[in-house]
């Protein structure tokens, strides 16, 4: 390493719905790299977004039932790479599960639990084993109405490509962070580690852990403020793809991992495989942690995650 | 036989009712290493430094707590949310600069204003400095003041010190006429002034030294030190002699009071935490005093936390305290005040605590405490405390 003076350049940005944040650690030629990070996440907002006409998702959703559609190299192995998660996590974690979704309505004022004939007949446009991949980097969605969305892992694979753009260009410390979704690597310019730090909840001011991470990826599912009450019951907005009920027994989760990808797409399913059957799944995967808080406030960790307490 | 038919048919209808409750969409299974190895050379092929390390090199991450979670993480007394709270601490957004305003209102005639600025410095340490102003209808108050504090590497221990100096003014009348007038006094004895001196500087010196003993326990100790200097006594205190003569309470013009405190927090289980404090007290008016507090939260759900609380105090005499017509005439110092004789107090507490963390939009209802407590003196003093507590927040964007 030079003996240049290091600095961090920090710039902020409003991408794919969320505040993010770009930090890289170097001398003053370092700066232009943080431009050159929004415009990535750009790039991959237009091509995987549901929301546009022109996105290549779109073009997918848009065929569902038709027939196959062409994609760039990237968009099909993502896919891939999302077939193979929800196999491991015995469909807990899927791509195609939009429809259970728009069945909710969680964003109208008038909320109405579905009846189990609508739930049971949208179950039936969703399964990852439901998108077929064909010769030449073709994809298709084999019933009508099926919707594939990238919301569950857009934001980690984004953080992944940037970082790797980064490190291309020899940024060997930086940060990615997208509202709380954080990718971290290499040290701080004072070479101390980077610091993970979470929030108290009533006090946003106030850090409750505190984890020095080098190398890792931290995603949180179970957004605390998005939920709603039934005979007593708090459901989230997250729904189950196999029952296409709301997760009720879990009140968030954090997985860390070395990719943002993986911990965005983890973290999902976790919430939906429960306290047992989640944090067991994890235990399994090296390098691979979560923090779980149930519905009773019991907080969970997988074997490798170490509790230190500090002075009052 | 009839019998051992009707039971087994029960036992089986019971496991099989049993057998669908348990019924879920995703149960525990063993993962095919073949499977994980495939999912996982994916993202961890692409760096040198693949490895997920917790910053000291190890394949565990360290997880630091601070002090109210030691009991979340045993005990979830409170909820924890880390989503969307998650960021990198670094020492710019922990700079603070604090400006607390309270004015006056017709009736309650004090005002005070607040202002301090911390920041968070290399090497783990943190400074602060701050100004205090303050008016009440018999006097005003100057406070000027500076603090340091280290945290070790490990954040099991952390140091630190600080100075706190007043100026007070005691004397009436200014809030009347926007001019400081007089030094009060008992209305027979307004006849002369007693005192040429009306201002009181104080300078106050703590040092406080905490220590994670274990998971479930922390100690604290805490030495200070005060030198006041001035008007020391209370101007409208009256002192009877024994020749029935009637005088203005005098006290020295100088004091030094030494404090030291210990506090030990400990997590017993079974949703208790204990917190017990010792504090020592003298100074140089004569005054001895012990001070020993307990108090012991025990979570009795996942909302309700009882809060009973005990303290004893005992102090000694100051060397200028007589009671009443007890003071002989030749005496340079003289005081009859009840709060610095000898004494001993107990105070008992009960209280809960009720916290559900209702979140409606971005309005969190947090909590509500509420205490009452007893405290009876052997002078014959009793009084009844009572106080509520709540907390509310909304969340901006």
């Amino acid at each position: 390493m030079s003996a240049t003076l290091q600095t961090e350049f920090r710039k902020q940005a409003r991408l794919m719905g969320s505040a993010f944040e770009f930090v890289v650690v170097g001398d003053d030629s370092s700066e232009i790299y943080l431009t050159h990070a929004i415009d990535e996440v750009i790039r991959l907002e237009a091509l995987l977004t549901e929301f546009s006409k022109t996105s290549q998702t779109a073009m997918i959703n848009d065929n569902a039932g038709l027939k196959p559609v062409r994609v760039d190299d990237e968009v099909f192995t993502l896919i891939q790479r999302c077939k193979k998660i929800s196999s491991l996590s015995q469909g807990a974690f899927d791509i195609t599960a939009a429809p259970l979704k728009k069945l909710y309505n969680f964003k109208g004022g008038d909320f109405k639990f579905p009846d189990q004939s609508d739930i049971n007949r949208t179950l039936t446009l969703v399964g990852t084993d439901k998108i077929e991949m064909h010769n030449d980097q073709h994809v298709f969605l084999k019933n009508k109405g099926m919707r594939l969305t990238f919301a569950g892992v857009g934001k980690g694979y984004a953080a992944d490509k940037v970082k790797a753009l980064l490190q291309q260009k020899g940024v060997e410390s930086g940060v990615i962070n997208a509202s709380g979704d954080l990718t971290v690597w290499g040290k701080r310019a004072d070479g101390s580690p980077w610091k993970v730090g979470i929030a108290d909840p009533n006090n946003k001011s106030k850090v409750l852990l505190s984890i020095p991470l080098e190398n890792a990826s931290l995603a949180t599912s179970g957004d605390y403020e998005q939920y709603f009450e039934m005979n007593g019951k708090r459901y989230s907005h997250t729904i189950d793809p196999k029952t296409g009920i709301p997760v009720s027994n879990v009140k968030s989760v954090t997985v860390v991992s070395p990719s943002a990808e993986l911990s965005d797409a983890l973290a999902t399913a976790v919430f939906v495989m429960g306290p047992d059957v989640g944090m067991n799944f994890i235990e399994q995967l090296p390098q691979v942690h979560a923090l779980m808080i149930t519905a009773e406030n019991k907080i969970l960790a997988t074997s490798h995650m170490k509790f230190n307490t500090t002075g009052m | 036989m009839k019998k051992r038919y009707i039971v087994v048919g029960l036992l089986a209808a019971f496991l099989s009712a049993k057998a669908q409750q348990t019924e879920a969409p995703y149960t525990k299974q063993s993962l095919r290493s073949k499977d994980v190895s495939l999912l996982m050379s994916f993202y961890t092929q692409d760096n040198d430094h693949s490895a997920v390390t917790g910053g000291i090199g190890t394949e565990d991450l360290q997880v630091y707590a601070t002090s109210l979670s030691m009991a979340w993480i045993q005990d979830s007394v409170h909820t924890i949310t880390l989503d969307g709270g998650a960021d990198i601490i670094s020492s710019a957004s922990t700079d603070n600069i604090n400006f607390v305003f309270s004015s006056a209102s017709r009736e309650d005639v004090r005002s005070h204003v607040n202002l301090s600025y911390d920041r968070v410095l290399k090497n783990n340490f943190s400074a602060g400095v701050n100004g205090a102003f303050s008016i009440e209808s018999d006097y005003t108050s100057f406070g000027l003041g500076a603090n340091v504090a280290h945290v070790s590497a490990d954040q099991s221990r952390s140091l630190g010190a600080s100075i706190q100096g007043f100026a007070d003014d005691l004397r009436w009348g200014r809030l009347d006429n926007g001019r400081a007038q007089k030094l009060l006094y008992p209305s027979e004895l307004r006849y002369k002034e007693w005192f040429d001196e009306h201002n009181r500087y104080s300078v106050n010196a703590e040092i406080y030294f905490h220590q994670t003993i274990s998971k479930r326990t922390t100690l604290g100790f805490y030495p200070g030190f005060v030198f006041q200097q001035g008007l020391l006594s209370t101007p409208f205190h009256r002192v009877y002699f024994e020749d029935n003569a009637l005088r203005v309470e005098v006290l020295p013009d100088t004091r030094i009071k030494i404090p030291i405190g210990v506090e030990l927090n400990t997590f017993l289980g079974f949703k208790t935490i204990l917190k017990a404090s010792y504090r020592f007290y003298w100074d140089d008016f004569g005054i001895s005093a012990h001070t020993l507090s307990v108090d012991a939260p025990y979570k009795m759900s996942r909302v309700w936390t009882l809060l009973p609380s005990v303290r004893f105090y005992t102090q000694s005499a100051s060397d200028y305290f007589k009671p009443y017509k007890a003071h002989a005439p030749a005496e340079d110092f003289y005081t009859s005040d009840y709060d610095l004789s000898q004494f001993e107090s107990v105070k008992v507490g009960m209280g809960f605590r009720y916290a559900p963390f209702i979140v409606k939009k971005r309005r969190t209802f947090e909590e509500i405490e509420f205490r009452y407590s007893v405290y009876g003196r052997s002078d014959g003093l009793v009084a009844h405390m009572m106080s509520l507590f709540l907390s509310y927040a909304k969340q901006r964007k």
